[in-house]
């Protein structure tokens, strides 16, 4: 029963540690975690930096399937875990999104308006008003999701702000706005690549949201308790 | 079981899972944000803030980058 909980747990932190490499290839590209834009890499492989994404995929796929042996071995425990791991991951990246916005509004209330999503609804005047609230529900929600029991909750707005960006991102897509995602940092705007990756992101992170929106009412440490 | 059945079953569940939501800590936090957005605007350095009501302006798009 140890081995097997030891197993899971090994399988469990090497999927943590393949699906923050899979993010960051995907999302932050010269991070510590990426390898495709190393110098030793492109001197053997030149062209190793125009397949980030794929690598970013592979690495999240590769993660993903190491969760079903681990799961197998000790189902307990890796629901724990894995729980665990999912509320920190998502509620921390929310909170860490959600500083460079609440600290600068004119910038994010710029970087919305280059959706031009509210002028095509005819609804510019809510623009500025949604700079301000929403790096507020991201912060609180992603609290919220970390430092109390109320995961249900937490995650199912989280769940609501990632379809809103996928909408968004995809709707900049579909206009070829060629803007910057705006998710965590703020830039002018550039080229339509970087809304790919993060509706990639954002495609692969929804799933364990709407999961965590389906789990029993738990702090963190009350997920660990018999 | 039927698609109208399958429909009704998937609006129940829906309904059902709503309703084991609680609402008031939804919505207390909802309203805690917006309280504290209102602050933050007022906080920030004026060059930082935005009117309440309005939007910005559209920029230019840039040339393709490679």
């Amino acid at each position: 029963m140890k081995k097997n909980t030891i197993i899971s747990a090994v399988l469990l932190a090497i999927a943590s540690i393949l699906v923050a490499i899979g993010v960051a290839e995907i999302s932050f590209p010269e991070s510590f975690l990426t390898f495709t834009d190393q110098d030793w890499l492109i001197d053997l492989w030149p062209k190793a930096y125009r397949y980030n994404i794929h690598v970013g995929l592979a690495a999240i796929v590769i993660a993903t399937g190491l969760c079903f042996p681990a799961y197998k071995l000790q189902k307990d425990f890796a629901i724990r875990a894995l729980e665990t791991l999912f509320r920190v991951g998502i509620g921390g990246m929310f909170i860490f999104a959600s500083i460079f916005k609440i600290q600068d509004p004119h910038q994010f209330a710029t970087l919305v308006a280059q959706y031009q999503f509210f002028s095509a609804l005819h609804v510019d005047f809510v623009n500025n008003f949604f700079a301000l609230v929403y790096p507020q529900f991201e912060l609180w929600f992603g609290l919220a999701m970390i430092f109390t029991p109320f995961v249900k909750e937490s995650a199912f707005a989280i769940f609501w702000m990632f379809v809103s960006f996928i909408i968004a991102l995809a709707w900049a897509l579909w206009n070829d706005l060629g803007i910057t995602c705006g998710c965590f940092e703020l830039e002018g705007a550039q080229d339509k690549a970087e809304a790919w990756t993060s509706l990639i992101r954002d495609l692969i992170l929804i799933w364990p949201t709407l999961w965590l929106a389906f789990r029993k009412n738990k702090s963190l440490i009350g997920i660990w308790k018999k | 079981m039927g698609m109208k059945e399958k429909i009704q079953k998937i609006w129940s569940l829906t309904l059902s899972y709503l309703k084991s939501l609680n609402w008031i800590v939804l919505i207390g936090i909802a309203v805690f944000c917006i309280a504290l957005a209102v602050i933050n605007n007022i906080r920030v350095d004026n060059d930082k803030s935005v009117d309440w009501i309005g939007s910005q302006d559209v920029l230019a798009k840039p040339a393709e980058i490679l």
